[in-house]
């Protein structure tokens, strides 16, 4: 291996933080800079001499590329530099599973807003400019849009290895049960948009030597540095990655955006090239959660007790893999719910179109199939009369059950207990409609009710899913721990490449460290890929995976700590070594000050932890897929204006088992953005698409929640420990987004007696109003027509 | 084109600016102040709030020329040198900041409702606020942290 | 995002910017808040290669009686429309609705004038003043003349200002104990109105002497709910109910990513109940 060249770029100092122990609510490490407004996010990075990068993007959703001229633009005052699919070194397709997508596109798009010529010039706007004077000859094709199309034998191929993607069948017991009591319904899921706050972004530095250093913010270095070297031909080494502060990733920033671009352009114009990506361009620059279409049968005896469930699940994969196969793969394990299932027929499809590629997002497959899965019990409780808390308690996965993939139901699994909490906790005071506060009604300030129609519903709902990277997946993370002395006091430096995204790890692996070594002082260096990996900060893993690894490399230092005192002071203690205060005590005695024990060097070391093995489904689905399993119950409290279609959501209750509580403040935070993007499901969120071109990309148009739409979440936390993982924690991040949505759908049905059988829901189908919507371009800053394709409004 | 005006107290001015260019823009690239935010520059989310003529406002919706002369206060503006905004420690004490990417905008934001409204009551937080676009948080923690300040703030800290 | 390339001019005076609109043609747009305008700049929806800044005509700033009518100047930002005693003594339907346009940060930027002359029939106040019959002042290179809101919105993002005229005065009555009432339907707090309306109701002994409907985002421009304005002129208070049924009459709205036409037509409807029903109580 060659040695390591130096970085291109100052580091910022390092702070050390006095973080607590695990448990304990500390504020985060990174506040002080956030709320000053001095916190470095990598759309914030300067340097002098840089230029900046711009992205040509393909207006067609399908279409046959004939040629690229790009002479005009190069000869434009102020560019420095212009690519094409022809200028990539090395491989000129990457991604994470599949390397199915151009770097840049040659002969074929596949999807609007897909890549095809990058430039770098001396002002954002010159750049931008230049992207206009690319001209590109294409050959406008009908975009395939519809997945059940794609999955026709007649529809055309749209990759070389065929539309399906992925499919996962799962055979459960007897698939041809028969059952006294069937429901039936079909289902669908919009595509929701991550939609983090901080766009894509990033700035890469030649290093004078063909190599390149990229400050980015991402989801997983690794990964990423991984396919990079790979397109420019470069050995991994060369391709240093550093993470910069990241404005939010939900899964968004698992796949590669501009980080090969701006690398390949950094290196050509032989100059520093930062990429910023506009929110517009951001709706384009990142993969979404899959939209999906289900159809499910459950069938039942007549007390209730569930028979069997049936379920087709057909996701829309987009123009390219990401990570689909993942997703197919836990929607059809979580497809029947966190229930006890003796007989499963699940099929479950991912297909390409022409839509934009989707991957992850929290909740990862889970989300979809627990709005289908959910309703249907709802369902099923109202056919057998029964209350329908109490249909899911009776039919709740227990330990040792068996799930529909065949592995056995590890302890533990409380799905009856967070039930019953949730239908326990007091309910919202219902305060009288006529003479409220506007602000406390539907539709708020606008003045839309002053209760004139308004009713309110409760719903539940229960869903589940795994943590961590599942079926044979090698998972594992990298820590490096060193605790030395500096100015007369003992000090840990932590050392990992965890993408720190807003969630609070660097937080977690300053207390981590604190608990094991006892020592207050703790800095968490910069993630970087000069330490192994450390996996992606999603699947809620980072702080099972990346604190276990933690952990143990502090675990490490202390035995050698130990070491060095035996060698030292002996072995005869009368009591066991600990490290508390700084100290290295033996019971309660004091034997010596890390202070002084460390004067003559430090102790540090790395360590790669891994959680228990997993392994791939068989061709009957079948197999121990997943290594650790976390579980939420919701129930929502609604009013709904019903002629109007508008929701109040009063209130949403939760318990959730997290194994651990490792900070209490940041768990709660983790707990309550979660339902916000569940609510954001449930009632706003949807990219809307038309003939494979999105309708609604701006923050405008595709509607986040706000501080007035979100309302108190009332929570019970657990603390069920999971004997395998780091001080039996589980992973919080997704859950909450999980169960959240069709609660809150269940409540609307309450309210106002309509199916709902898709989210998010919309006023039109609360109100009862049918209508097809016509297409429209986007509009942000104007609610009427602007462009020449307007018709309908004239 | 140039453009002068006081910055966080002091007199800036920037040359060779783009007519087109924004006020968010100049503070970010120009005047070496990121801590406003991008996130939407449509004026939705709030993220590039500050304070114009003691107006709180979008920046990425005034454009260079109309700053000219002004008095602008960003967020980091608001803390002296040693010391925290009340605010802005409240924000961290209550745990409203995650990713922080839309923190800069609602220490702002916060920082304007409080000077009109000392006590502010949640209704009234919620309505003040509702420029500001959070993805991370769910709100809950910085309408605590809204709290928080107001009390702080009322105890004369 | 940083518009297209335009230069750039600052107004001195209302006069003034009549005189660069006269030189710089219709290629030229007046810039007040710019929080209509420099959106859609940004997406290239609108180029204008000449900007004119008419906000620091700080002498369009104001609210003024004048006998039963209030003046309120073009560059009278929302934020002091919604907080102003006068407006909200003598015109509430006027003072509310200011305070429902965006959020903060956008009620301090937008003004009245900007918001009118952009001519967008999903702002929230071109379909009150014309609800209020409010009459507009423009000042033009052939000198002042008034226009009644009803002549002034002529289609989508178009008015009745010639390219080389400024719109410089608001008038509006004052309500004089007439019921109001701005129901705004969004989707999510803060957002444009998908549907709005505005009603103002004058009673007599027990029955409507009139009333006034203005629509918000049910046309390419502003318009009346005249099918139902008719049926209860003169009509008892009982009949609002029925009146509201043909609110929609007439109309045709756009259906877009936020609503259907079917539903627009809907919701004008019930919206249209709720405000009669709230104006009469007022």
């Amino acid at each position: 291996m060659k040695a390591e060249s130096a970085p291109t770029r100052e580091r910022p100092k390092i702070l050390p933080s006095n973080p607590g122990k695990i448990g304990e609510s500390r504020p985060r490490a990174d506040g002080v800079p956030k709320v000053r407004g001095e916190f470095e996010y990598s759309s914030d990075l300067r340097v002098d001499g840089m230029l900046w990068g711009a992205t040509l993007r393909s207006p067609h959703p399908h279409a046959n590329i004939w040629s690229i001229d790009t002479a005009e633009a190069e000869d434009m005052p102020g560019v420095y530099s212009v690519l094409t699919h022809e200028d990539v070194p090395g491989r000129k397709v990457y991604g994470m599973e599949v390397p199915d997508q151009p770097v840049l596109a040659w002969e074929h798009v596949r999807y609007e807003g897909e890549p095809i010529a990058v430039v770098a010039a001396d002002h954002p706007e010159t750049a931008r400019r230049a992207l206009e004077k690319i001209a590109v000859d294409y050959e406008i094709l009908d975009p395939i849009t519809d997945p059940a199309e794609a999955l026709r034998e007649d529809t055309p191929k749209l990759h070389l290895s065929g539309n399906v993607l992925k499919e996962v069948h799962i055979k459960h017991g007897d698939v041809e049960a028969t059952a006294d009591v069937v429901v039936s319904g079909e289902y669908e899921v919009g595509m929701q948009d991550q939609a983090f706050l901080g766009p894509e972004s990033g700035m890469a530095v030649p290093d004078g030597r063909g190599g390149v250093d990229l400050f980015i913010s991402t989801q997983w270095l690794h990964i990423d540095r991984d396919q990079i070297a790979e397109s420019l031909d470069l050995p991994p080494e060369d391709v240093r990655l550093t993470l910069s502060g990241v404005g939010g990733a939900f899964g968004g920033r698992e796949d590669l955006s501009m980080q090969i671009h701006s690398c390949m352009l950094a290196l050509d114009a032989g100059r520093p090239v930062k990429m910023m990506y506009n929110r517009e361009e951001s709706f384009y620059g990142h993969v979404h959660r899959h939209p999906c279409k289900m159809e499910y049968e459950h069938g039942a005896d007549r007390e209730g007790n569930l028979v069997y469930v049936k379920a087709r699940l057909v996701f829309d994969g987009g123009a390219y893999a990401s990570s689909s196969n993942a997703v197919c793969l836990n929607a059809g394990t979580f497809a029947c719910g966190p229930y006890d299932v003796p007989n499963a027929r699940i099929d479950s499809y991912m297909l390409y179109t022409n839509n934009p590629p989707c991957g992850a997002m929290r909740g990862f497959g889970a989300v979809q199939v627990c709005f289908a899965h959910e309703t249907q019990m709802d369902k099923l409780a109202n056919k057998l009369g029964m209350n329908p808390v109490e249909l899911r308690l009776k039919n709740a996965m227990k330990p040792g059950d068996k799930f529909p993939f065949g592995q056995t139901v590890p302890e533990p699994a409380p799905v009856a207990e967070i039930l019953e909490r949730v239908e326990n906790m007091p309910m919202p005071e219902e305060e009288e409609i006529i003479g409220r506060d506007l602000r406390r009604l539907p539709g708020g300030v606008s003045n839309v009710t002053r209760g004139e129609g308004v009713k309110r519903g409760v719903g539940y709902a229960v869903g589940y899913k795994n943590i961590g990277f599942s079926a044979g997946f090698d998972d594992y993370s990298t820590a490096s721990i060193a605790l030395s002395v500096e100015d007369g006091e003992p000090i840990i430096y932590v050392h990992t490449a965890a993408a720190e995204v807003g969630q609070g790890g660097v937080t977690l692996q300053a207390q981590i460290s604190r608990t094991e070594l006892g020592v207050e002082n703790v800095a968490v260096l910069p993630a970087d890929t000069r330490i192994g990996s450390a996996g992606s900060t999603s699947a809620s893993r980072q702080s099972y995976v990346t604190g276990g690894a933690v952990k143990m490399a502090c675990e490490a230092v202390r035995g050698k700590v130990f070491e060095r005192v035996r060698e030292e002071f002996g072995d005869e203690f009368g009591g066991e070594l600990s490290m508390e205060d700084g100290s290295v005590l033996a019971g309660n005695r004091r034997i010596v000050a890390l202070a002084e024990l460390l004067e003559n060097g430090g102790i540090e070391e790395t360590v790669v932890y891994r959680h228990k093995p997993t392994y791939p489904l068989d061709e009957n689905g079948q197999g121990d897929a997943h290594f650790q399993f976390a579980f939420a119950a919701h129930r929502a409290v609604v009013e709904v204006d019903e002629e109007l279609g508008l929701v109040r959501v009063v209130e949403i209750a939760t318990a959730q088992d997290v194994g651990k509580i490792m900070n209490p403040q940041s768990l709660e935070g983790q707990i309550q953005g979660g339902v916000a993007q569940g609510l954001g499901l449930a009632l706003l969120e949807e990219i809307q698409m038309k003939d494979g071109k999105v309708q609604n990309a701006s923050f405008t148009d595709y509607l986040l929640p706000t501080i007035l739409d979100m309302p108190p979440v009332r929570m019970e936390v657990l603390e069920l420990a999971d004997p395998d993982s780091p001080y039996g924690l589980k992973g919080v991040g997704e859950p909450p987004t999980i169960s959240s949505t069709p609660a809150i759908v269940a409540a609307l049905r309450d309210a106002t007696g309509r199916e709902l059988n898709r989210v998010p829901v919309k006023p039109e189908q609360l109100a009862g109003i049918e209508g097809e919507p016509i297409r429209r371009a986007p509009q942000p800053g104007s609610r009427g027509p602007v462009a020449d394709d307007l018709g309908s409004e004239a | 084109m140039k453009l002068e005006c006081k910055v966080n107290g002091e007199n800036r001015e920037a040359d060779g600016v783009r007519e087109g260019e924004s006020l968010l823009y100049i503070l970010r690239e120009r005047l070496d102040l990121p801590g406003s935010k991008n996130a939407c520059e449509q004026g939705e989310c709030g993220s590039c709030s500050v304070y114009m003529d003691g107006m709180l406002v979008c920046s990425c919706l005034v454009l260079a020329g109309q700053a000219e002369g002004r008095e602008i206060v960003t967020v980091e503006g608001l803390a002296d040198e040693n010391e925290l905004h009340p605010v802005q420690k409240s924000f961290i004490e209550a745990g409203a900041v995650q990713c922080g990417f839309c923190t800069p905008g609602l220490i702002v934001a916060t920082h304007d409702l409080l000077e009109r409204n000392a006590k502010p009551s949640d209704v009234e937080i919620r309505e003040a606020l509702a420029g500001n676009l959070c993805r991370c948080t769910g709100y809950e923690k910085i309408l605590d942290a809204v709290k928080l300040a107001a009390a702080k703030n009322g105890n004369g800290a | 995002m940083i518009p297209l390339k335009f230069d750039y001019e600052v107004a001195e005076s209302a006069q003034h910017a009549v005189e660069l609109l006269g030189q710089h043609g219709d290629e030229a747009k007046l810039l007040a808040g710019g929080h209509s305008l420099l959106p859609i700049m940004k997406l290239r929806l609108a180029a204008p290669t000449v900007l004119i800044d008419i906000g620091r005509l700080n002498d369009l700033n104001y609210v003024r009686e004048d006998g039963d009518k209030l003046a309120i100047g073009a560059m009278t930002r929302h934020t002091d429309v919604e907080h102003s005693d006068l407006v909200k003594s003598e015109c509430g339907i006027l003072a509310y609705t200011a305070g429902l346009v965006g959020d903060p940060q956008v009620r301090h930027r937008g003004t009245i004038g900007g918001s009118l002359a952009h001519g967008d029939a999903a702002s929230d106040l071109p379909g009150v003043f014309l609800a209020l019959d409010a009459e507009f002042k423009i000042t033009g290179s052939g000198g002042d003349r008034t226009i009644a809101a009803a002549d002034f919105f002529e289609d989508y993002l178009m008015t009745a200002l010639a390219p080389d005229e400024i719109l410089t005065e608001v008038r509006v009555p004052k309500l004089n104990g007439a019921g109001w009432s701005y129901r705004k339907f969004n989707r999510r707090a803060q957002d444009w109105a998908v549907v709005g309306v505005g009603a103002i109701l004058e009673r007599s002994n027990g029955s409507i002497s009139s009333a006034r409907i203005g629509f918000t985002n049910m046309a390419s421009v502003p318009v009346r709910a005249s099918a139902t304005e008719q049926a209860l002129s003169g009509a008892s208070v009982d009949s609002i109910a029925e009146a509201a049924e043909s609110a929609a009459d007439g109309t045709s709205p756009s259906s877009d990513i936020a609503a259907s036409s079917e539903f627009r037509q809907h919701l004008a409807r019930v919206l249209t109940k709720r405000a009669l029903d709230e104006a009469l109580s007022r």
